[in-house]
């Protein structure tokens, strides 16, 4: 159940250290997927001198064997049958990220005049993999909307290029599931039963050692934990993401004030960074104090090099030299992040608006909440963006309160200057995931006693204020380990509610877990995950998603698909938001 | 309370709610129809023996937690529906008292949760309920620890322990929270095994458990197999064209080549009957456009017929549809005057990719490249340097080993392994240089050879440097042993010195490499360290030179 051991496994196989001069050809994707688990200088090991991309124009070098490693879709293939027609290469070797379509093969085959492939091999590595527990699929704009025409359709090529990416990772990670889905979302069950039956039709490929339990693989929907996304994380990793944007593992540095000219683009990965991966999960505070341990490290390096008296220190000197130059670019690197990140939090007031957000998710005090929400959307320093943040956070949780201000709020934020199309993301937000569609209330753990019950034993709860809140997933998965998780709620994709063989299995402890959400998964939430299996050893949980939301890609998102989901007749998304409000 | 006796029972436990919890399982696992009676043979037992023994099957058990298990794993096969309902109400009653469900969750071993999931079992295995052996396992001594590494707790009644139910070993209760399915004969079975409690490395060392190799699945065969009928179609259709091809040009050759002026007619019949005889001809009106460049013909874009295949295309000398090719005819006997003949004969696109597609089917193979042959010296010198180094490294640690003084032959082998390495380091350089100079016009040529410089760098760097601090441990010992008051250097010495030499030479050069990127990078602060080590070993250098340099005079 290590997603990135299993995607590093493929490469090197692909990639073998044999001495022979190799070039690496990608498409577009596997260019993501090989990037975010393989390295430039751990390919160079490798012989793999050159890598470039099969849609572009090449110069013949016989003496080169190439690899080709490529998303089956019919571009790439096509692109392959022309390389192929006209080959620049002496061999080739041809890996695809996912099943092969027969006509696909028979393409490649025909264009194969000169007998020069002399591997075809399918390899199931179709995901972006954050970590050895997170994957992405990277449906998102502005590539690929996931929502069709209504909120609970599917875009089908996206419907398409989910079921594939969770076969692959089906099939990465040699599992064969017991498949659930939130009984409420159309679209949890309509990728639920895809999912099953590419499995049914893939029974051979499937056939697996037997586990003492069946691993599960849960399909929930983003809906029904709205306020996640939206919630100011205070992690290392996903407060980068919030504020920053981590993209397939790089992060664009070249808005920030004053940067230096290597900086402007850096790469973040836990793959390359031992200092990141020891910290993607420490909480900001802490992370002031790592960093100053880092930078004192530094210094001490720093100064040992500069006292050089005799050969003996020379020499040292020059050892230690690239480890040196190393450890520089990374110290410079986090110190750059981290001094940006507390920037931001000091320009944006995000202390206060964070401790708002909390508040806002997880106490019920409408009047207190009003009031500071009132002055922080007033206040100059939070962002727009940040604005319309609070008033869906307050709508989400002050929906069914009937004293509730949402359109007042809405309205005040116009006055503000809030461009309109912003704010009407909030009227959207309430249609997809409000009270009426949720299937849980994530406001219900008001009790201390209530959530002490719920939740694991032994994971920290309330840290401080701006760390109370708690992800949905966290019920589910605790209903889900101890067994509890109902049968009405979360009906089998296959249909079968009372065969006695699938009672036995709820009942049993569940060992492997894969949880994949529609509508994009959060860092907050891989964060909860590493928690749980620190917790409970034994159990083993793969956490996936459309897409790794940020709150501004979750509101973009949703903004673009009700661009063109009709409002139901006779009403306006406003008319019926005052409707309710009224 | 309503659990007294059991309480009593029990009283040799020392933590009060340790009891409590412990009794919960006792009534959970193990109450049969009749507990009253259950419970004073219990009580005897444990008077009699002072060790615990189950009531069920009368097994002699080690300790308090051990029995609990065995009820558990065990004796599970009572059917729920014989406890009597008090009891039910009582457990249920118990389940919500708070302290026990907060012991419940601190001890995390979810009794109330586990014991209907190893009840279910027995809906799969045989009404005798086959048992895991405990052949295996181990009996605690007076002073036993905890099985786990990290912990290593000493076990005794304070610290409740067990075995696992698969190695057998004893680990104290926190180091056992993990299930697993066992056959009888303590291996792993997914299938039909007894749920049973085991340790973590048993259970992470499942077989499986820890995979990291996806699946996958090779499609080379049936790759090839269509690749097979593919190429043997096109075979086939080049055979074809090439038949017609020759057949064309031999029945054309046979005409003669300029006609005079009365026999233009029945010239001009007897080409058109040899071009239908080799292919039918496509009519021409029921073609509107060019099948390779899509245009319509019209009076500027004419209409031509392939003759190979009879197709119908135009002959645009842009997008070269169809062109006309000559092919000279070499007369076998030259009996009549006739010169060379050529005969012009009109292919489309197609016909002419597949017939040229034969004549230059699998190119020789470019493997004599010199770039190729410079390539294949770096890898020979860079697996020889992999091969060697296992063994110096072994070797140098037999003589750090403080316990044992080196002896003169492995000093002596050391240092020759030592000079051999360090000239196949110079020589792998030096090959890496000669790949980054090879001479090309190619651009991807270019970023090749310097991909591969790069990385022989930093092969150099991962396996040179930590060479080059090794020696002065052993060529102070060998000061010592071997220190001579000549005036003039042996020639030992003098090959030590010249390694030295060569050992700074090389450093010399990285300390430039270093200088340059780093002022590439601007890293001033460091350009300015590096240049201090640069002077000095500069220094160094010279002072060796002169002492080599007296030594050769001498």
């Amino acid at each position: 159940m290590d997603l990135l051991a299993a995607a590093q496994t493929y490469i090197r196989q692909m990639v073998p250290d044999d001495g022979s001069l190799k070039i690496l050809l990608l498409d577009a994707e596997t260019t993501q997927i090989v990037s975010m688990v393989f390295s430039q200088s751990q390919l160079l090991q490798r012989q793999v001198y050159l890598v470039d991309r099969l849609d572009n124009n090449r110069e013949k070098m016989k003496h080169l064997k190439c690899i080709v490693f490529i998303r089956p879709t019919q571009e790439s293939i096509r692109n392959l049958a022309q390389e192929l027609y006209a080959p620049c290469y002496g061999e080739y070797h041809v890996y695809t990220s996912n099943i092969i379509s027969k006509s696909g093969l028979e393409q490649i085959a025909e264009a194969d005049d000169l007998e020069l492939v002399t591997k075809v091999i399918e390899l199931f590595a179709d995901q972006l993999v954050v970590s050895p527990s997170l994957f992405s699929l990277n449906i998102t704009i502005p590539r690929l909307l996931e929502f069709g025409s209504s909120p609970t359709q599917w875009n089908p090529q996206a419907l398409d290029r989910a079921t594939q990416g969770i076969l692959a990772t089906l099939l990465a990670l040699k599992k064969k599931p017991v498949i659930r889905y939130q009984s409420n979302s159309e679209r949890a069950r309509k990728l639920a039963s895809y999912v099953q039956q590419s499995v049914q039709a893939e029974r051979p490929l499937f056939d697996f050692r037997a586990s003492d339990t069946p691993p599960i693989l849960l399909f929930l929907d983003r809906k029904n934990d709205p306020v996640t996304p939206l919630l100011l994380p205070w992690t290392y990793q996903a407060m980068v993401h919030e504020l920053l944007n981590i993209q397939n593992g790089t992060v664009d540095l070249s808005n920030v004030p004053d940067i230096r000219p290597e900086l402007k683009q850096i790469v973040l990965t836990e793959e390359s960074d031992p200092f990141f991966k020891r910290n993607v999960f420490l909480n900001f505070g802490d992370l002031g104090s790592t960093i100053k341990d880092y930078v004192d490290h530094f210094q001490a390096k720093t100064q040992s090099n500069k006292q050089i008296e005799s050969i003996a220190d020379m020499k040292r000197f020059v050892e230690d030299y690239p480890e040196f130059r190393r450890l520089s670019g990374n110290v410079s690197k986090h110190v750059t992040l981290v001094s940006e990140l507390s920037r931001k939090v000091e320009s944006e007031s995000l202390l206060d608006v964070s401790e708002l957000e909390q508040s806002l998710a997880c106490n019920d005090a409408h009047n207190q909440d009003l009031k500071t929400l009132q002055s922080l959307i007033q206040s100059s320093k939070v962002t727009d963006d940040a604005k319309v943040r609070l008033v869906a956070l307050y709508a989400l949780r002050y929906e069914g309160n009937p004293n509730n201000q949402i359109r007042v709020l809405m309205e005040l934020l116009v006055t503000l200057g809030v461009p309109k199309e912003k704010t009407d993301v909030i009227s959207t937000l309430l249609r997809v995931a409000g009270a009426s569609q949720r299937l849980h209330d994530p406001y219900s753990s008001d009790s201390i006693f209530s959530r002490a019950r719920s939740g694991f034993t032994g994971l920290k709860g309330v840290e401080n204020v701006y760390t109370q809140h708690l992800p949905l997933l966290e019920k589910i998965l605790s209903w889900l380990i101890k067994g509890k998780l109902r049968m009405d709620q979360y009906p089998y994709a296959d249909g079968s509610t009372s065969v006695p063989q699938s009672t036995v299995s709820t009942k049993e402890r569940p060992q492997d877990i894969i949880v994949f959400m529609v509508g994009g998964v959060t860092y907050e939430e891989a964060l909860l995950i590493h928690k749980i299996s620190e917790t409970m050893p034994g159990v083993r949980i793969v956490l996936g998603g459309t897409s790794i939301l940020r709150s501004q890609l979750y509101l973009d998102q949703l903004r673009e698909a009700s661009a063109q989901w009709q409002t139901p007749a006779g009403h306006t998304a406003r008319e019926r938001l005052s409707h309710r409000v009224a | 309370m309503d659990r007294p006796k059991p309480r009593r029972v029990l009283g040799t436990a020392e933590k009060p709610y340790e009891d409590t919890l412990t009794a919960n399982s006792h009534l959970m696992g193990a109450v049969s129809p009749s507990s009253e009676s259950l419970l004073s043979s219990e009580t005897s037992t444990i008077n009699e023996t002072e060790r615990f023994v189950c009531p069920i099957c009368n097994e002699e058990m080690v300790s308090l937690a051990q029995l609990n298990r065995h009820l558990d794993d065990a004796h599970t096969d009572v059917p729920t529906s014989a406890k009597p309902s008090w009891l039910k109400k009582s457990v249920a009653k118990a389940r919500q008292l708070p302290t026990v469900a907060a012991l419940n969750r601190l001890s995390r071993l979810d009794l109330f949760d586990e014991s209907p999931a190893s009840s279910t079992d027995d809906t799969r295995t045989p009404s005798p309920a086959p048992e895991v052996t405990r052949a295996h396992w181990k009996l605690p001594s007076d002073n036993e620890k905890c099985s786990q590494p990290s912990c290593r707790k000493k076990l005794s009644i304070r610290t409740p322990f067990g075995n696992c139910a698969c190695c057998g070993n004893l680990y104290c209760t926190n180091h056992l929270k993990f299930r697993m399915r066992l056959a009888q004969d303590a291996t792993h079975d997914p299938q039909n095994g007894i749920w049973s409690t085991v340790c973590e490395i048993c259970y992470t060392s499942r077989p499986g458990y820890m995979d990291s190799t996806g699946a996958q699945k090779s499609l080379t065969s049936a790759f090839s197999k269509l690749r097979a009928t593919a190429i043997a179609s096109k075979r086939l259709e080049a055979n074809r064209l090439e038949n017609r091809l020759t057949r064309y040009v031999e029945n054309m050759s046979l005409l003669p080549s300029k006609p005079p002026f009365y026999a233009r007619l029945t010239y001009s019949n007897k080409v058109h009957e040899i071009e239908q005889s080799v292919v039918p001809w496509e009519k021409d009106q029921d073609i509107a456009v060019c099948r390779y460049c899509s245009r319509n013909f019209s009076i500027s874009l004419r209409k031509h017929h392939c003759r190979l295949c009879g197709q119908v295309v135009c002959s645009d000398s842009a997008t070269n549809c169809s062109i006309d090719i000559d092919i000279q005819i070499v007369p076998e006997a030259a009996t009549e005057k006739n010169d060379p003949k050529t005969v012009s004969v009109r292919m489309c696109k197609r016909c002419r990719m597949i017939l040229n597609s034969r004549v230059s089917s699998r190119k020789s193979s470019t493997s004599d490249s010199p770039f190729l042959r410079a390539y294949m010296v770096l890898t020979q010198f860079q697996v020889g340097i992999k091969d060697t180094l296992p063994r110096f490294e072994a070797l140098l640690e037999a003589l750090s080993d403080e316990s044992a003084p080196p002896n003169k032959e492995q000093l002596h082998e050391a240092k020759k392994i030592r000079q051999k390495l360090l000239d196949s380091f110079t020589q792998y350089d030096i090959a890496a240089k000669r790949i980054l100079n090879f001479p090309t016009q190619s651009e991807t040529q270019k970023k090749l050879q310097k991909s591969i410089y790069a990385q022989s760098v930093s092969f150099l760097q991962t396996h040179m440097l930590p060479l080059q601090n090794l020696p002065k441990n052993f060529s102070s010992q060998r000061a010592s042993s071997t220190a001579s008051p000549e005036p003039g250097l042996s020639e030992e010495q003098v090959v030590s010195l010249r390694q030295k030499l060569i050992v700074l030479e090389e450093q010399k050069f990285m300390v430039k490499e270093m200088i340059n990127n780093a002022r590439k990078s601007r890293q001033f602060d460091a350009i300015a360290a590096l240049e201090q080590n640069g002077a000095e070993l500069d220094n160094e250098i010279s002072k060796l030179q002169l002492q080599l340099g007296n030594s050769v005079s001498a």
